[in-house]
C-alpha cells in the first residue's frame, strides 16, 4: 500500500509539483525584468511616436491627444499639431486600406489650408523591392502640396495624380487611398466639408430657393409640391412629390418639371430598397435617363418615351417610373394652380 | 584531465561546422529563412537565440536531476519561453530598432528546435559548464550560418550590406533573393558547401536517411531502427526456417 502510495507521488504528484516551481519562479523573472523595462519601453513608444509625428509636420512643436469626429457615419481620429504660441498648424491623420500583403497605413499631416505637408507609411510588410517601394521617399514625396483627392497613374503624374511604383499597383493604390481618406477627413475636420445635397437640390440643382409646401388634390388623393425659384426669383421647376410601392417599402420620388412640362430631374427621398440592387434606382446612372422626358415613361429600352430597368432590380424601376408618371399626370393641376 | 581537455574542445567545435544547427542538423528553418534578409536583422536574431540557448542550456543542465522525464518537455519550455520574453523586453526597451527587424520571429524562438533540441539533446544529460559551451558553440554555429546567408541575399538582393550600398544604386539588385525563393536557393547551396567541408572533417558522406545525419549518434530514432533491424532479422530467420522446413519436406516426399 504505501509503495502504491509512493509511486503515485512520484507519477503524479510531483511532476505537477515540478512543473508548477517551475513556472512560478519563471514568472517571478518576467515580472521582475517586466518592472525594470517597462517604463523603457513606454518612453520609448511615445518618443518614437512624437518623432514621427514630428517628422511630418515640421512646423508643429507640440501635439494635442487624440480627437475624435464623424465622417459618414464612421469614427475616426486625428491629431492637432500646434505651434509655440499655441495656434494650430496642422493635423495627422492615420488610415490603413488593406494592400498586398496585410495594411497599408499612411500617416498624413496636412496643413490648415488644406495642403498635404507630409507622408508616411507606417508598419509596411509588403513585398521587399516591390511593394515595400511604397515606402521610399521617391514615392513619397509626390504627394506634397496636393489637396483635395488624389489619383493614381502609371504615366507621368500630371495635376493631382501620384505615378504608381512600378511593378506594385496594389501597394500604391491602397496608400493612396489611405491618403485620400486623410484629405476627406481634413474636409470633415476643417468645416470645409460639402454639405450633402437634399433631396429637393439633387432633383432640381439650378435652383437659389424653394418655396413652402403646396398641396394638390387628384382623385381624391392629396400630393404635395414645393416650386423651385432661380436666383432672380423666377420660377423654374415644380418639385412634385410622389410614391409608388417599391420591393421592400413605397418608393418617394421628388420630380422637378419645368414651366414647359420638361423633367429637370428626379431625387428620391429615404430609399429602402435592397443594397446594390433596388438601391441603384437613387443612382445618377438611372435617374439621369428621366432628363428631358415630358410624356408618360414606359421601361424597355431608352428612348424619348421609355426608360432602361436597373437590372435585377424591375420591382423598384418600376415603382420609380409609376411614381415618375403620377408626377407628370399632376403636372397640368400644379401649374395651372399657380398660373 | 586531457581527455577532459579533448571533450571540451570537441564539444565547442562541434557546432561551427561539424555539426551546425542549421546547416546540417536543418533546424530552426523558419527563422533562418525569415530574419535573413538583412545582416541586422540576421545579427540581432543571432545575438537573441545565442543569449537563450546558453541561459536555457544552463538552467536546464542544472535542473537535470530536478524535473521528472514525463514533464521535461513542458518544463523546458516553461524556462526557454521565459528567457526569450525576458531577451524580447530587454531588446523592445535597449534596442528598439532591432526589434522592429526582428518582429513576430524573436517570440518564435520559443518554438526554435535548436533550442528544445539542445535540451533534450545535450543539457539534460550533461554538467553546466559543458551544457554553457554547447549552447555557445551551437549559437555561434547559427550565428555563422544566419550570416553567411544574410550576406549573400543582403548583398544580391538588395545591392547593401548593413544597410550601406555597395553594389551601385544603378545596377537594380536581383531581388529574387530577398524573396523567400531567394532564401531556399542560398540556403540549399550553402548547406552543400557546408556538407562538402564537413566530410573533408570526416563525417561520413551526406546522403538521404539517419545514416549521415550529424546527430545519429545521440537520436532515440537510432534505437528505433535498431530494434526494428533485430524483429526484421526474427521475422528472416523464421521465413528461412519455414522455407528449409518445406524444402525438406519436398525431398523427403521424393
Amino acid at each position: 500500500m504505501s509503495e502504491n502510495k509512493k509511486s503515485v507521488f512520484n507519477e503524479i504528484i510531483r511532476p505537477a509539483l515540478v512543473l508548477t516551481v517551475i513556472t512560478l519562479v519563471t514568472a517571478l523573472c518576467l515580472a521582475l525584468t517586466n518592472a525594470g523595462t517597462k517604463e523603457v519601453i513606454k518612453a520609448n513608444a511615445e518618443k518614437e511616436l512624437l518623432r514621427s509625428k514630428q517628422e511630418i509636420l515640421p512646423a508643429a512643436e507640440a501635439f494635442s491627444e487624440e480627437k475624435e469626429e464623424e465622417l459618414n457615419g464612421k469614427t475616426f481620429k486625428y491629431i492637432e499639431g500646434t505651434d509655440a504660441s499655441g495656434e494650430i498648424v496642422g493635423y495627422i491623420f492615420q488610415n490603413s486600406t488593406p494592400g498586398y500583403n496585410g495594411p497599408v497605413t499612411a500617416l498624413v499631416a496636412i496643413d490648415t489650408e488644406g495642403k498635404i505637408v507630409d507622408v508616411n507609411a507606417l508598419d509596411l510588410n509588403e513585398t521587399p523591392n516591390v511593394g515595400m517601394l511604397v515606402g521610399e521617399r521617391d514615392f513619397l514625396d509626390q504627394f506634397a502640396g496636393h489637396s483635395g483627392e488624389i489619383a493614381l497613374t502609371k504615366e507621368k503624374a500630371a495635376e493631382n495624380e501620384v505615378q504608381a511604383v512600378t511593378g506594385a499597383t496594389i501597394s500604391s493604390a491602397a496608400f493612396l487611398n489611405s491618403v485620400n481618406e486623410g484629405l476627406a477627413q481634413y474636409a470633415a475636420v476643417s468645416g470645409n466639408a460639402p454639405e450633402p445635397l437634399s433631396p429637393e437640390e439633387q432633383a432640381c440643382p439650378d435652383a437659389a430657393e424653394f418655396s413652402e409646401e403646396k398641396t394638390v388634390e387628384k382623385d381624391g388623393n392629396t400630393y404635395t409640391y414645393k416650386e423651385a425659384l432661380g436666383e432672380d426669383g423666377s420660377l423654374i421647376a415644380y418639385i412634385i412629390r410622389t410614391e409608388s410601392k417599391g420591393y421592400h417599402a413605397p418608393v418617394i420620388v421628388l420630380t422637378a418639371i419645368d414651366p414647359d412640362g420638361t423633367i429637370q430631374g428626379t431625387a428620391t427621398v429615404d430609399l429602402q430598397e435592397t443594397p446594390n440592387l433596388g438601391s441603384k434606382i437613387g443612382e445618377e446612372e438611372f435617374m439621369q435617363q428621366f432628363v428631358g422626358k415630358s410624356s408618360e415613361i414606359s421601361l424597355g429600352t431608352l428612348s424619348d418615351t421609355s426608360v432602361e430597368a436597373v437590372s435585377n432590380a424591375t420591382i423598384s424601376s418600376k415603382a420609380f417610373v409609376d411614381a415618375v408618371n403620377q408626377a407628370l399626370e399632376l403636372f397640368p393641376l400644379v401649374s395651372g394652380g399657380a398660373s | 584531465m586531457s581527455t577532459d581537455k579533448a571533450k571540451v574542445k570537441e564539444v565547442f567545435t562541434r557546432g561551427l561546422i561539424r555539426e551546425n544547427p542549421i546547416f546540417r542538423l536543418v533546424l530552426g528553418m523558419c527563422s533562418s529563412l525569415a530574419v535573413s534578409t538583412t545582416l541586422i536583422g540576421a545579427l540581432g536574431m543571432s545575438v537573441s537565440v545565442l543569449v537563450v540557448l546558453i541561459c536555457s542550456n544552463i538552467v536546464i543542465s542544472l535542473l537535470r536531476n530536478f524535473i521528472p522525464n514525463t514533464v521535461r518537455i513542458p518544463a523546458y519550455i516553461t524556462v526557454i519561453a521565459g528567457f526569450v520574453t525576458i531577451v524580447q523586453m530587454v531588446i523592445k526597451a535597449f534596442f528598439p530598432e532591432i526589434d522592429g527587424l526582428l518582429g513576430i520571429y524573436l517570440p518564435l524562438i520559443v518554438v526554435n528546435c535548436i533550442i528544445l533540441g539542445r535540451a533534450e539533446a545535450f543539457a539534460n544529460k550533461n554538467g553546466v559548464l559543458i551544457s554553457a559551451l554547447d549552447g555557445l558553440s551551437m549559437g555561434l554555429g547559427y550565428t555563422i550560418a544566419m550570416i553567411s546567408i544574410a550576406f549573400i541575399r543582403e548583398l544580391l538582393g538588395s545591392g547593401t550590406l548593413f544597410g550601406v550600398q555597395v553594389i551601385p544604386a544603378s545596377i537594380p539588385p536581383i531581388m529574387l533573393f530577398a524573396l523567400p525563393a531567394g532564401g531556399f536557393l542560398v540556403l540549399g547551396i550553402l548547406m552543400a558547401v557546408c556538407n562538402r567541408i564537413a566530410e573533408h572533417f570526416g563525417q561520413p558522406k551526406a546522403e538521404l536517411g539517419c545514416d549521415s545525419c550529424a546527430a545519429y549518434g545521440r537520436c532515440p530514432a537510432k534505437e528505433f531502427e535498431a530494434s526494428q533491424d533485430e524483429a526484421q532479422t526474427d521475422a528472416d530467420r523464421k521465413i528461412r526456417k519455414a522455407g528449409a522446413r518445406a524444402k525438406r519436406n519436398e525431398e523427403d516426399r521424393k
